[in-house]
Parts: C-alpha cells; structure tokens; sequence
C-alpha cells in the first residue's frame, strides 16, 4: 500500500484499524443499536460471505464503469492540456470555461448527462469521464506550464525542434504532475459512478446501496460500502504504483553523495 | 613586423562581436535598466571573462549572446551572422547545474548528443573520458538527486563539451564548487582550451578566478550594467598558466587593480558593509 510510509507507519496504522473494528464490533450491542441502523463488522462480513456471488458481478460492473470513464478521461484530459498548452486561442476561450465548469459542483449536471445519453453504459461511463477529467487536465497543464526555463533555454542551444523539446524535456517534466492529477481523477471517478448508479443505475454497488437504503437493509449497504472501499484504494495504489515505475528518479533522492 | 601582422590579422577573426547592446526588462515596478550601451570583440579561440556584482547584469548578456533573450537596443553578430535565434554552435552551462532529473550521469552528458540527431554510441567513449576528467568517475549510473551540487556542476560541464562546440559560454559553472575542486576544474578547463582553442565567455564574480582563466577581463558596474573597463591579461601574464602563476606579483596586480575598479565603482555599497565590521 503505497499511501502509507514504511516501518512502524504501518504497525500503527493496523493496530489502530484492530482497535476501531474492536470497539465497533463491541459498542452497539453494549448499547442496544439495532443493526438496521449499525450492523457490526462481523454482521457485515457475514453478509459480504453470504452475497459474494451478488457483490462480485456489480463489484465488476462499478470498477468497469470506473475504469472505462477514467480511461476517456485520462486520454481527453492530457490531449486537451497539450492542445491548450499548445494553442494560445485555446487557452483564452475554452481554458476559461473549463475552469469554470472545474468550480462547479459536477455532480449537479449528472441528471442532465443521463437525459443526453441514457441509463446505460454510455451514460454512466460519460458521468465518470466527466468528474474524472478535470483534474487529469488542469495538473497535465500545470505540469507542462512550470518547466524550468533553463532546462527550455538549454534544449533550444540542442536543437530547434518543438517536438523534441516537448518529448523529451516538457512531457516527463510534467509527469510528476500528471500523476497528481491521475490520483485525484481517480478519487473523483470513483464519486462519479457511485452518484451515476444512484440516479441510473440497474447494477453496481452504487445500486446495492440505493436498494439497500429503501428496503432498509442496512448490512448489505456497509457490505457493498466495504467492497467499495478496498476497490477504490486498490485503483488508486496501481496508479501508485504505475508512478513508482515510471518516475523513478523521485525516490532516487533518497541519499546524497557528498564531496 | 610579421608578428604584428600576424597578431592584427588574429584579432579582425571575431567570432563574437557585441554591438550597442542594452537591455531594459518591462517589470511592475517599472522599467529595469539591467544593461546599457555594451560594446565589446572577442577573437576566435580567445577566452573572455566578464566580472561584476552581483545584479550588473552579466548573465543577461551571456543569456543575449547565446540568443535566448534579445536585446533592447543593439546587436550580437556571431560568426558574421546576427543572432536573431539561439544558437546551436556552443555548449552552455548556467549557474545552476540544470540537469535531467529523470537522466543518469552519463545519459544527460549524452542528451547532448542525441538532441542534437548524432549517434550516441559514437560519443561514449569520449563521454568516459570527460567523466574521468572532471574527477566523477563512477558514478556514471547515478542520478543527478544522488550528487552533490558541486558533482553535478561538473556533469553540466561534461556535457557542454561532448560536441565539441567552437564557442563555450559559462555563467559561474564552478560556483557549487569547493575551491580546492575549483582550482582543479579551472585548469582542466584551461587545459581543454589550450587543445580545442575554443572561443570562452566565463561570466564568475571570482576575481582570482576570471584573472587566473582568461586573456581579457571584462569589468562590469552595478545598475545598469556598463562596461567599467577591459582589462587585459594575457599582456601580463603569460601563457600556460599553472598554479604557479597565481603566486606571481602580475597577477596579484591584476586582481588587485580589478577589485579596485570593482569597489570603486560601488563605492556606496561597500561604505554600508564597512559599518559592520
């Protein structure tokens, strides 16, 4: 898990998840909570075991909801930074606008997206790929944006051509950036075909929780809250992981060699 | 007789000609008179060092003569062209070491060479060979977070010189440096001058530095940046120079009338420090 740190980081970190589902498992029934209102963990897990077939076919449907919309956005994001990046037009009229659209609550024209392209795939997917591509593009631009000049300054005494300047000094000068931008567009992919499957959803673990909350059946909603919890962090420690692969030189500065 | 012709001839060989240049920054405090009125020859193969305080200028106008910037007023000719883009005939090295992150040692000496559409794999060995010179062998494979400032200053150097450029401009490479290391790399300098003959504009605020390295020393003033005086060296002091040449009384002259020119045309400043010691 690459959110946490090394050591004893992770030691305190287990024993004080141990100590939260200890006091959850024991406090309710201490306190007479019925479990429609807070079923306890090991109520939950016994649903997770009893429904895994059920939990595992919408588990795959949200991810590939996620993941899809998270791939458009991912491909839309970085192309329409570079075309702002590169096209000052653009900047002045749609850079603008985006940012705009960025300050507003995205969720808000979830209802409107689904009208336009109904309550399958397509629109669910769009839903996603709209709350997840704004930050891919905001920090890919940034990125491409904040290059040290000397390194710019010194490409052009190299060569005169744009595109070797931008392959080999702007692109992974911004990568560390574009990763940021991935993490938060992954968190925010993850919103996005929940609240999709809220409002359209005949499927998904958004779905198991907005039936759960009208027939009450409040285990199968933690249950599917669970699920959605250790899919969201695995999608986001791959893309972890992907940056440890790719951007190597940012834990290379782990010791320093003096003279 | 033959000698002075010979010597005249060499000196109407520019290779780089600075003309009336100056140079105003548009800032939100107004107009920044950062250099004014610069007019100056350097001859093919001659080594130039530009000296001043900090703030007079000197890495804007090595920043003009390499074409990164252009002047307010006036012009570069390099080569008998006038600089209007930057130029890819020279190897350049800024104050700070300005290395690839994402490159080791050895890679970012030879982006160098692939920028510029020539094959690497004929460059490695003289790549080896300039790492040994400046004294970082063995770290080839490290990565630019892994060195001291001063161990990348000299991979900076290292890969301004793989291409061999005709013309090298260096603004404070050695300023991370330590000044025993700095003496060392002063002389490999020297020494790779001396075989290449290339044409050098060292920009340093190290007085001993710049009179130690070059055959003109150009003095510059503080705000705007003006040309004090040029005073040259090679009249005096011989060449080659060793370290031995820093102990003789020539050159202690030289560095001496140099700071005065310096402080004197400072003079407010240095009364103000005065109060403190």
């Amino acid at each position: 898990m690459y959110i946490l740190k090394k050591g004893g980081t992770v030691r305190n970190f287990i024993l004080s998840l141990i100590v939260i589902f200890v006091l959850w498992q024991v406090l309710p029934p201490l306190f007479k909570i019925p479990s429609f209102i807070l079923p306890t963990p090991s109520e939950i897990i016994s649903a997770i075991v009893k429904n895994d077939v059920v939990l595992a076919a919408n588990l795959i449907v949200t991810v590939n909801e996620i993941i899809l919309g998270f791939l458009i956005a991912i491909i839309i994001g970085i192309s329409l930074a570079i075309l702002i990046f590169a096209f000052k037009i653009l900047r002045d009229s749609i850079y603008p606008l985006i940012v705009i659209l960025y300050s507003t609550p995205r969720i808000a024209i979830a209802p409107i997206i689904i009208i336009w392209f109904g309550y399958g795939l397509l629109g669910i997917v769009t839903i996603v790929a709209l709350t997840a591509f704004f930050p891919i593009l905001i920090n890919t631009l940034v990125g491409l944006e904040n290059v040290q000049p000397e390194l710019i300054e010194l490409i052009r005494t190299m060569t005169n051509s744009r595109l070797k300047e931008f392959l080999n000094i702007r692109l992974p000068s911004s990568l560390p950036f574009i990763f940021a931008g991935l993490k938060t567009g992954m968190t925010q992919a993850a919103i996005g075909a929940i609240v999709a499957e809220f409002i359209a959803g005949q499927a998904g673990l958004g779905f198991i929780i907005n039936i759960g909350q009208s027939t009450l059946s409040t285990t199968n909603m933690f249950a599917a809250l669970l699920i959605l919890v250790l899919a969201s962090l695995a999608l986001y420690s791959s893309i972890s992981f992907i940056e440890r692969f790719l951007i190597p030189w940012k834990k290379a500065g782990e010791y320093v060699v003096s003279e | 007789m033959l000698e002075v012709l010979g010597k005249l001839r060499k000196m109407k060989n520019n290779a780089i000609t600075v003309e009336n240049v100056s140079k105003i920054f548009e800032t939100k405090f107004g107009h920044v008179k950062a250099l004014e009125d610069i007019t100056f020859n350097v001859g093919e193969g001659e080594f130039i060092a530009i000296v001043g305080p900090s703030g007079c200028g000197k890495t804007t106008l090595l920043r003009i003569i390499a074409g990164l910037i252009r002047p307010t007023k006036g012009r570069v000719i390099v080569n008998n062209e006038i600089v209007n883009k930057p130029l890819t005939n020279i190897g350049l090295v800024f104050q700070f070491p300005t290395l690839l992150p994402w490159k080791n040692v050895m890679d970012n000496i030879l982006f160098q060479i692939e920028m510029r559409g020539l094959k690497k794999s004929d460059y490695i060995e003289k790549c080896k060979e300039l790492i040994k010179m400046v004294g970082i062998e063995g770290f080839e494979k490290a990565y630019p977070s892994q060195l001291s400032g001063g161990m990348q200053a000299r991979v900076a150097l290292c890969r301004a010189l793989i291409h061999d450029p005709p013309i090298l401009l260096m603004d404070e490479p050695f300023r991370n440096v330590d000044a025993y290391a700095q003496d060392i790399l002063d002389l490999e300098l020297l020494k790779i001058w001396e075989k290449s003959r290339k044409t050098v504009i060292f920009v340093t605020h190290n007085l001993s530095e710049a009179v130690f390295l070059a055959d003109k020393v150009i003095v510059m003033s503080y705000k705007p940046g003006r040309i004090i005086q040029t005073v040259n060296i090679s009249l005096r002091l011989g060449r080659p120079r060793t370290l031995q040449s820093k102990a003789t009384q020539e050159y202690g002259e030289l560095v001496v009338h140099i700071r005065k020119l310096i402080e004197d045309s400072t003079k407010f400043e240095l009364k103000e420090a005065n109060v403190h010691t």
